[in-house]
């Protein structure tokens, strides 16, 4: 198996983590990642909000040179895999908008067929290694660990053509979290927003969504919360402290990517998968 | 009752705002909504604004497009889609929302609270600048002095953790995705007429 790596801007930023938890968890189940050369940002939420077309030439930009190698593209984030997933929807829906996109797209000497796509990592280790050859690759057992599976809103925002799981009631992250040995706590707001989003803009707004999740996670009995996207991780685990100071309550529940995850039970050193950055300190094993 | 105008609050109902917003992205299936409230019981960030996603459907429907126009809460959506996910009538409403945003700036119909609309606008800028976003300057870039200086301490275990990258490595050439986002400008145009 062998993908096109999108690192992405949280990645190679504020959550190098993921990074580096993605590629040895990767490596040692076979699946080949080669970088892709010159990527550039997806655009998140915020090109659609300002040029729609852009919206869906930046992302192409990428697809095309993942395309050019003959490779799908393999996406950590949720967020840029919606982009590039609907980016691809929109292009597939509209022949004309494809045919502009392409125009662009050929004054910097690639094209776009549509063909290559972007795929989600927990989808290609879940449902391409599958979880019975991971089982067998298992080296320890996370018994201690008692963990909801938090998706966050991007799952909802997957195209139809490029869902992996059901939007509302997902159980990727449950099964995954099963199969390394710890136990997947029920949680109602798995895919709630965490105000990630609005951390910039609104902060109040924010801080309450933020404190919606913990509190409920700690609620639900849970441990640890394992996430998929940086930007959630971003704001339970570095903004954890602040939000207990202003809502004064203690959760000091760690957060980790199901990457780590999966890399622990699989005998990868913490070092490499970058538990030390985490904020919060894992300390369940 | 097409053609004619009448007056709601102190603006005129324009029914031709309404024909313009079905043409949009999201747009399409306007017509087809009962008011049901499925978007505005799923809507995480409603709260922040001034309305909820099915008050802001009427607003269209009822043809007040500055009303609508202006309204912060085209700008506090998220884009999780939960409501897209859940609307019996299949309507887009964040692709709709994107639609007005546009259509907002293009009109110079600016929120009160452009906090939002601001991020956005340096987001894009950041991207076409670098090719990759720099997150760090983004964020001095917008947050106030009073909001640094109360992250501080934030800052410092960031940077203690190795997880505040002052500046985020460009991209080779990024003035190529100019071509990306200039020429098809004026494309758009003519998409959404």
């Amino acid at each position: 198996m062998r993908f096109a790596y999108y690192p992405g801007c949280a990645s190679s930023s504020f959550a190098k983590e993921h990074d580096s938890s993605s590629r040895a968890v990767s490596k040692l189940l076979g699946i080949d990642l080669v970088e892709l050369e010159n990527w550039n940002c997806c655009g998140a939420d915020s090109v659609r909000s300002v040029d729609r077309f852009a919206s869906v030439a930046l992302p192409s930009r990428n697809l095309a040179l993942a395309e050019r190698d003959g490779l799908d593209l393999l996406v950590t984030c949720p967020g840029c895999y919606q982009v590039f997933s609907r980016a691809r929807e929109l292009c597939e829906a509209d022949a004309s908008l494809k045919a502009r996109v392409n125009v662009c797209l050929s004054s910097l000497g690639l094209a776009y067929s549509g063909k290559g796509r972007a795929r989600h990592l927990l989808d290609v280790i879940v449902n391409d290694t599958g979880l019975a050859n991971i089982s067998q690759a298992i080296k320890t057992q996370l018994t201690s660990i008692e963990a909801v599976p938090y998706y966050g809103c991007q799952p909802a925002g997957f195209p139809k053509s490029s869902r992996f799981d059901d939007p509302q009631r997902p159980q990727t992250l449950s099964k995954l979290i099963a199969t390394v040995g710890a136990r997947p706590v029920a949680f109602p707001n798995m895919t709630r927003c965490c105000g990630g989003p609005l951390f910039m803009t609104h902060p109040e707004a924010a801080s309450s969504m933020t404190r919606n999740i913990l509190r409920s996670a700690k609620d639900a009995g849970a441990n640890c919360i394992v996430t998929t996207c940086e930007l959630c991780h971003f704001n339970l685990d570095a903004r954890q402290s602040a939000i207990e100071k202003q809502y004064r309550e203690k959760f000091s529940i760690p957060i980790v990517h199901f990457t780590q995850l999966l890399g622990l039970a699989l005998g990868i050193d913490s070092r490499t998968l970058g538990l030390d950055r985490n904020i919060v300190p894992f300390n369940l094993l | 009752m097409s053609g004619q105008k009448e007056i709601v609050g102190t603006e005129m109902m324009d029914p031709t705002f309404f024909e313009e917003v079905k043409k949009m992205p999201g747009g399409e299936k306007l017509a087809s909504c009962i008011q049901c409230g499925i978007c505005s019981g799923s809507c995480t960030t409603s709260f922040a604004g001034e309305f909820n996603p099915r008050q802001v459907i009427e607003l269209i429907q009822l043809g007040l497009g500055n009303r609508t126009l202006s309204t912060t809460s085209i700008w506090t959506c998220v884009f999780c889609r939960t409501c897209a996910v859940r609307c019996p009538q299949g309507i887009d409403v964040p692709e709709l929302m994107s639609s007005l945003r546009i259509m907002a700036v293009r009109r110079g119909a600016l929120p009160r609270d452009d906090r939002n609309l601001k991020f956005h606008q340096a987001f894009s800028k950041s991207l076409v600048a670098n090719g990759r976003l720099d997150t760090f300057r983004l964020y001095s870039r917008l947050a106030g002095m009073r909001e640094i200086a109360r992250s501080l301490p934030l800052g410092l275990t960031l940077l203690r953790k190795g997880k505040l990258v002052f500046r985020t490595p460009a991209m080779a050439h990024p003035e190529q995705l100019s071509r990306l986002t200039e020429i098809p400008r004026s494309g758009e145009e003519a998409s959404s007429k």
